[in-house]
Formats: structure tokens, sequence, C-alpha cells
């Protein structure tokens, strides 16, 4: 259909198709491979997935609407499914600051904490190389009482000065079987010589902690996987698995290791989210003033926008420079025009302040700081609003208020009776778009008051302004403590009051019937 | 051919190509590269040491990213993961707390040797739970400098800078600015009885919260607090260098990093402590501490030995720490004690004086937010809220509660 449209038809079109589609083959087969190379699983699946879908949709004549739609639905599931569905996957998780690794991945960090220098610090200078069979051996000199021990991975051994040279420094520099290693070969095998111990026959170990630097180590925490415990041999406690993502002292459940790990904890969060005190109170509040945002948000702006709409409806003179006047805040980048507010509400030296002779801190009153919030939104706002309102207003035929005014209606009867109902049912669609919009308006929240102003001596957690989005933010990433499995949950109560509310007043306004 | 078979090996075909082009880079597989993450204020001297730090690790490259900003960097690592994780990271003591909570960062094995070249704070600020977590770099403290055309010598109380200030008030903005908002208003809180927790046998006593102590209460309403129940400007945390620098405050609590500005003025001035309610007193700063982390990363990268052979051979050394603090071009005291004492600037080594007064910023405790709040907000609160003209004594008191929590639960590990 494209290529009849564009007039290509026949072996070149063929080819073009070919071409295209060779290139987007190649371009993703290029990210599956880089997504492998990084242990991107899930997103090489994803990529894969949609390598054949495509190539399904454009090699095949099965399906020829399939065609049309095949990109928009990668992209969809892409940057749409995919994102969603790990939101709910991670809002059962708990998957928070100290419980964000795989349990292995926590184990091993545990047992590396659980090395310990022995009590002197003994360390010694090492020479590393490879015997004649390949494996790794050492000779150590004790950097205080001089003892020179040969070692490998089975144990060691005293060397006496016939077995080894030294450089003019008294360095080891050579030994009797052991072929040195080159820079090259030594940064290559790094994984290997980290991974070295030897054993100094007393439970403690030799390992290299670089070229030629080895320290004498204590393994003092242990794992057993057939009980799935740790073990401190040198304190003598039992760590076991709280079944939350943490090794808990096993007489002390409130005692426990760190790292955690992420694990998969159900609707612990939903049931936090709804039950625990310190977080339902602030989800609460958070909550309702959300909802006053977002109505107000698109009450306010729908009420401005309209009323210029209309004022401007009228042929008055310089309707064009006015028109294009209204748009302007529309027309610069939102976050500019914010910013820009915020230095005008600065108390200090802001030009509200100045301008009015006031000495008032905006945005450390909780409904000053709303206040503010609103009226900076009705600002950002309005313009869209007088846009949609002034192309209901002409798409409304004129002879419905022609029939009006010949019947005896007043202009005020005219516009709440015909022109109010129509242009809600034109508008309608949009202004609850705009209700989901302003319901999750991060940038407005997080540029001009951050959330603010928080009561921290009263150990409030959200602030006043803080909608719904910014809560999640904030417990997402907003501090040095991030409970990401939470801030999942709250996304996903997000989704369905937006999700709800839009299809019960889309439903009862019968909008899409009409579309 | 049809055109159905053309389909599928123009496919094909697109996908070898693909798959060939991959190949090909690995055929030149480079020297194995360890990878450091550092700020806008270390990353461009650790650039200009790449040289330098490869000689401490031959066969490796070093490769360093510097960040714009500190929030990108730790935005960044936030986000990191093994594919994309440095090796080695700079930047302050909250990077080890949370690191080691997360496991990001590894514990390292210090040899006696490096451990007597650094203080014992040094290495405490970077210690979690008695473990070490990072090669201490620079200290982040501050000291008192006063403007010499006011005091000839250095006040010996509090009740003598406040006695000045009430006797000029018409010229003075404030008594003391602190430069670095309430972090570096820490001398002044300790100064008047207050802080965060108290001692016990030299160490911090978490159930010791001495936010809302009683000589804190009374002082704060003594020097801090004017007849009509507000702020009297004395002393201010915020937006008050402009002031001092022009001459109309006598002291100031300054960091390192400030001193560039003051001395582009033509204020004289001295170092000294800021001084407590009673001769030989002093209140006393934060010392922070930044270092260099080994990361988990590092491990999987298969970087851990010559990462860990850079950390020791350069960054632990007297040499490393003076060409680091040479390439940035630092005023901050160096945590190397031998390579402090080389350091010749007069403001480091002012500086390096006060810190020896500091104590130990636990970044884990004064993160903590168990409470609801963490120690800078209700700190940042409490203050505003008194200035404003609210109770002394009750608006401690909540901000106490708060802390109290805070501290008991970051006890508990």
């Amino acid at each position: 259909m494209f290529y009849k449209l564009v007039g290509l038809r026949g072996p070149l079109a063929l080819f073009l198709k070919l071409g295209i589609l060779g290139g987007a083959d190649a371009f993703m087969i290029w990210l599956i491979s880089a997504a492998i190379n990084k242990s991107s699983f899930i997103i090489a699946g994803v990529v894969t997935a949609a390598l054949v879908f495509i190539n399904y949709s454009f090699i095949t004549k099965g399906s020829i609407p399939l065609k049309f739609l095949a990109v928009g639905l990668v992209f969809f599931s892409i940057f749409v499914v995919t994102p969603t569905g790990y939101t709910i996957l991670m809002s059962t998780y708990n998957f928070k600051t100290g419980n964000e690794i795989a349990k292995a991945a926590a184990i091993n960090e545990l047992i590396n904490n659980g090395i310990v220098s022995d009590s002197e610090g003994t360390a010694y200078d090492l020479f590393l190389g490879k015997t004649s069979n390949g494996n790794y051996a050492g000779i150590l000199e004790n950097q205080v009482t001089k003892e020179v021990l040969y070692a490998d991975e089975k144990g060691v051994r005293p060397v006496g000065d016939s077995e080894i040279s030294r450089d003019i420094s008294g360095y080891i520099t050579g030994a009797d079987g052991i072929k040195t290693l080159t820079d090259e070969e030594f940064a290559n095998e790094d994984a290997v010589i980290t991974a070295l111990r030897f054993p100094l026959g007393d439970g403690s170990y030799a390992a290299p902690q670089g070229s030629n630097v080895a320290a004498r180590l204590i393994q003092s925490v242990v794992y057993d996987p057939v009980t799935d415990q740790l073990e401190n041999k040198e304190l003598g406690i039992t760590y076991v698995d709280n079944g939350n993502g943490n090794f808990v002292v096993k007489d002390d459940p409130s005692t426990r290791l760190e790292p955690g790990w992420r694990t998969y904890s159900g609707f612990d969060n939903f049931r936090s989210l709804f039950l625990d005190e310190k977080l339902r109170n602030p989800f609460i509040k958070v909550f309702i003033w959300t909802i006053a945002f977002a109505f107000l948000s698109v009450g306010t702006t729908f009420a401005v926008g309209m009323a210029l709409a209309l004022a401007l409806e009228a042929p008055i003179k310089f309707r064009r420079f006015y028109r294009g006047f209204l748009i302007l805040p529309y027309a610069i980048p939102s976050f500019m025009s914010i910013l820009i507010w915020r230095g005008l509400f600065n108390k200090e030296f802001g030009a509200i302040n100045t301008l009015l002779g006031l000495d008032i801190a905006w945005f450390d009153s909780p409904w000053l700081a709303r206040f503010a919030v609103l009226l900076v939104n009705l600002w950002l706002g309005f313009p869209y609003m007088y846009l949609i309102g002034s192309g209901a207003l002409q798409s409304i035929p004129k002879e419905l208020e022609e029939a009006a005014s010949i019947d005896g209606a007043s202009e005020k009867q005219t516009f709440y009776t015909i022109k109010l109902p129509l242009l809600l049912q034109i508008l309608g669609p949009l202004l609850i778009a705009s209700f989901a919009f302003n319901f999750n308006n991060f940038n407005i929240i997080y540029l001009l008051t951050g959330g603010g102003p928080t009561n921290a001596i009263d150990g409030e957690v959200a602030g006043a302004t803080d909608i719904l989005i910014s809560y999640a933010y904030k417990t997402a990433f907003g501090s040095n403590f991030q409970d990401l499995g939470l801030s999942s949950a709250i996304s996903m109560v997000m989704f369905v009051i937006v999700g709800t509310m839009s299809m019960y007043t889309l439903k009862k306004s019968k909008i899409m019937d009409t579309l | 051919m049809n055109k159905k078979r053309i389909g599928v090996v123009g496919a094909i075909a697109a996908a070898a190509l693909a798959v060939s082009a991959l190949a090909v880079p690995s055929a030149f597989a480079a020297k194995k590269s360890i990878v450091i993450w550092a700020d806008e204020t270390k990353g461009p001297a650790l650039l200009k040491l790449v040289k330098d730090m490869g000689k401490s690790v031959p066969g490796y490259t070093v490769d360093v990213k510097s960040f714009a900003s500190y929030t990108a960097l730790q935005d960044a690592w936030d986000k990191a993961t093994s594919a994309t994780g440095p090796d080695l990271l700079l930047g302050d003591g909250a990077f080890a707390t949370k690191g080691a909570k997360a496991g990001n960062i590894q514990s390292l094995i210090i040899s006696s040797a490096t451990r007597q070249a650094f203080s014992k704070g040094a290495f405490e600020a970077l210690s979690v739970n008695g473990r070490i977590y990072g090669i201490p770099t620079d200290v982040d403290t501050t000291a008192m400098i006063y403007n010499t055309a006011m005091f000839a010598t250095a006040p010996k109380t509090i009740g003598d800078i406040y006695d000045y200030y009430i006797k000029n008030k018409a010229t003075l903005t404030n008594g003391v600015c602190s430069f670095n908002g309430s972090w570096g208003a820490q001398p002044m809180l300790t100064a008047l009885g207050g802080g965060a927790w108290g001692y016990k046998n030299g160490k911090p006593d978490f159930t010791d919260v001495v936010f809302n102590s009683a000589a804190f209460k009374a002082n704060v309403a003594k020097y801090l607090i004017g007849a009509d129940g507000k702020t009297n400007n004395f002393f201010s945390y915020d937006g008050c260098d402009t002031a001092f620098k022009a001459g109309k405050t006598p002291i100031a609590l300054v960091g390192a990093w400030n001193m560039s500005s003051i001395e582009a003025t033509s204020v004289k001035f001295a170092w000294g402590a800021l001084p407590g309610t009673t001769a030989g007193t002093f209140g006393k700063q934060w010392g922070g501490v930044s270092g260099v982390y080994l990361t988990s990363y590092a491990t999987t990268h298969g970087v851990k030995t010559g990462a860990n052979q850079l950390l020791n051979k350069f960054f632990a050394t007297e040499a490393g720490q003076l060409s680091f603090n040479e390439a940035q071009k630092d005023q901050r005291p160096l945590a190397h004690i031998t390579a402090a004492a080389k350091t010749k600037d007069k403001n480091a080594a002012g500086i390096g004086a006060a810190s020896v007064n500091s104590i130990g910023q636990i970044n884990g405790a004064l993160g903590n937010k168990t409470g609801g709040s963490d120690w800078y907000a209700v700190l940042g609160d409490a203050m505003t809220d008194i200035f404003a003209g609210k109770d002394v004594s009750t608006t401690l008191d909540k901000g106490a509660a708060v802390l109290k929590q805070n501290f008991a639960n970051h006890a508990k590990g």
C-alpha cells in the first residue's frame, strides 16, 4: 500500500523493503548481542521477540494489517508493557537499600566481609609465577620475620636461599621451578589470582593483594549450602535466612547481616502502604492533595482558558495579537517557566515580595505553597485549554446559536444550555487526559517546591505539596535509603486510580460511543 | 528465487553482516582496564594522573570517568550495574555507608603499615560495623577564621563575639557566619552545648541525644534569639558569606573550598577555632572523610587484584596523595599523615590544624531517617522554626524525639 502510495512497485519496492528490513534486522541483532554481552537477558528476549514478530509481519503474507501495526506494537511493548510489567514485578519484591543484589551475590559479599587479617596484620613480599605444569606458585617473604616460604595451592614449605634469587635491594626476583608472569599475563589472569589461596596450615592462608604483596588472612565467616546458614567461627554465631532477604542471628532475629538480597515478598509492600501507620498516614495525606491538585488544576485552567476563548471569539481589535500572546506561556519550555516562578516567589529576592512589599515565605507554609503550585500550574496550563476551547467553540454550528436566539434565549442561557454541554462533549476526553497528566505532574512539584514544605521536626516523610508521583520518587530516590519495591507499589496504586477514574468517566459520559 | 525466499535470504544476510561486525572488535582485545569514577572536583585531577596511576599497575590501563557534579556521580552510581559500574570510586563517606549496606562496595584488607600511615579517625570514618571500606584521601572539615580588623587576636569565648556584635550591630550583618549551611553550623551548635550525640569514653553514645540539652536550650535563647523572640542575626548559616567578604561579619566558619573566594577580597583574616561559652572550650566541627572505594564490579570485571594494587600503591601512599593534591589544587587537608605534613598551602595547614578538633561525621547515623527525617532536615527545620519565633524548648524537644529514633536504629545496625 505504502509503495503504491509513493508510486513504487515491482523489484525496486521489493529491494527497498528488504533493505529497510535488513537494516532493522542488523540493528536488532546487534542490540541482542550487546544485551547478551551485558547479561541483560530480559532485554535480549524482548528484542528477539520483536525481531521475530517484525520479520513474520513483513516477510509473510499472513496478515496485512499487522504490517501497519507491527512497529507501533513493538514500541508499545518495549516502552509501555515491559516497564509496567517490571514495575508490577518489583512491587512484589523487598527491593530497597540493603536488599538490592541477588542472594548468591549477597552471600559472596558476606563471605568476603568475613575475611579478616590476622591480629598482627601479617604481610608478605610476594614473588608470583607458574610452575612447569601451569599451576600457580609463589615465594612468600614475611615482611617482619623475613621467613621465606614456597607456597602453592596445596600449602607452604620453607625455602633455602639457594632456591631463590634476589635483586640489589633484596627483593626476590626468581625461584627454582617458578616462571614469573609478565605484567600482561598478570592482568589477564587477575580473576584467577584474586581467587588464589595459599594455605598456611593453621586454617589461615596467604592471598595476593597485588602483583608483589600478599596478606595472611583468616576466613571467619563460612556458608553452609546444605543448611543455608552462615557461621562466624571466631564469634561462634550462627546466622539463618529470615525469609525476608537477610541473614539474622539465630537467637536474636532483630540483629541482621548486611548486605541482604532482594526477595519475593508478595503483597507486603501494599500491606505496609495501607496498614503501617508510618506509611499510611503520609500516603493518605498525599493522595488527598493529589486528587485536589489534579481537579483544581483542570478546573482552573479550563475556566480561565474557556473564558479567554469566549472573550476572543468576538471580532475585537488586535484579536490575532492577543491570541498569539496568550499561547506564549505554552511556547516556553515549562521547566524554564517553573524555575522563573520559583525565583519570583523567593522570600528575600523574589519579585512578588519585592513589588508587593511583602515578607512572605511562600514555600515555608503548606497552604501558601499549595496556592503557589496551583497558580503556576494555571499559568502553564491555561493556554492549552484556551487553544482547545477556541477550536471547540468554532466547531459548534452557528445555526444552533441563531435558533436559540430566535427562540428568545439569552446569551447566558445559550452558553449554559447549548454551548457548554456541547463543549464538554467535545472536550471531555481531553479534560480526562489533562486530569491524568496533572495527577502525574511531577515537573511542577519537583521544580517549584520539591514537594515541600516538610515538617521534619515532626518526623513528616511527605511534604505538603507532594503528589503521589513525587512521593513515589522520594521513596525510590529521595535519600540515602531507597525503597524501590515500595515505590513500585505506590506507582501501581496510582496506575489503578488513574485507570479506574478515566475508564469510569469515559464510560459514564459515553464519550467513546461517539468517537 | 521467489519473493519470500529473497526476503528470508536478505534477512539472514543482514544478520550475518551484523554478527561479523560484532566479531571484529573482539579480535583486537585491549589491555585490561581499571575504571575509576569521580565527580567534577576530583575527576579532572585524576585525568591528569592517568599515567602516574598506570605505573602502579603495569599490565592494566587506567580509565577515569569524570562526572559533571557530585549529584551526577551519585545518580550514575545508583544506576550502575556489573556491565556499567566502575572498579574504583571516589566520593565522600556516605558512599561507604550505603555501599556496605548494598553490597556494591567491598571491604578492604589494610596492612598495618597503611593503617599507621593514616590517622585512626580517617579509617573510622570509612568503616561500617568494624570493617574498612575505603582508602581515605582528604578530610572535609571546617575551621573558624576571624577578621583581624575586628579581632586582633582570636576571641576567647562566644560571649566575646556576642558582645562585639551587639556593640557594633548597626554596622554588622551577623556575628558568626557558616559558609556551608547547617553542616557547617556544627561548631556553633557544639559551642553552645548542643550537637547530635554525646560521647562516652571517647566513643559516640547514640543513646545520648544532646540536640535538646538544657545547656543548648539556654544558650540558644541567650545568644541567638532577640527580644522579639526571633533571630537576632548573631548567627546565620544561609547566604551570609557575602557579608563576611564585605567586612560586615567578624567571624566565619569555612571549608578549604571557600578560601579562594575569600582571598579574592580585601578581608584580612587569621585561623582559629570557634570558642565555647567558657574560655578554653571550643565548638567542634564535623570531620568528614572522602575516600577511594573498591567496588564489587572489580571482581566481576576480573580486575580486583589490579584495582587493589592501585589502591595500595597509589592512593594509600604519600607520593600518590601529594600528586593527587597537587593535581587538584585543593586546600583540603590530606588524610595521609606524612603527606598532610608536606602540604605547603597555608590554608590547608590552617584547616588541618582545626581538623584535630573535629568530630567524626558518622553518615549512617546522620542519614538515618527511621524517625521520619534525617539529621540535616531536622536541624534545618528546627533552626528555621526557632529563628522565626517558635518556642526554643518545644522545637528542640520535637527534633530530639525524631533523632532519638534515628540514632537508636542506627546503633542497632
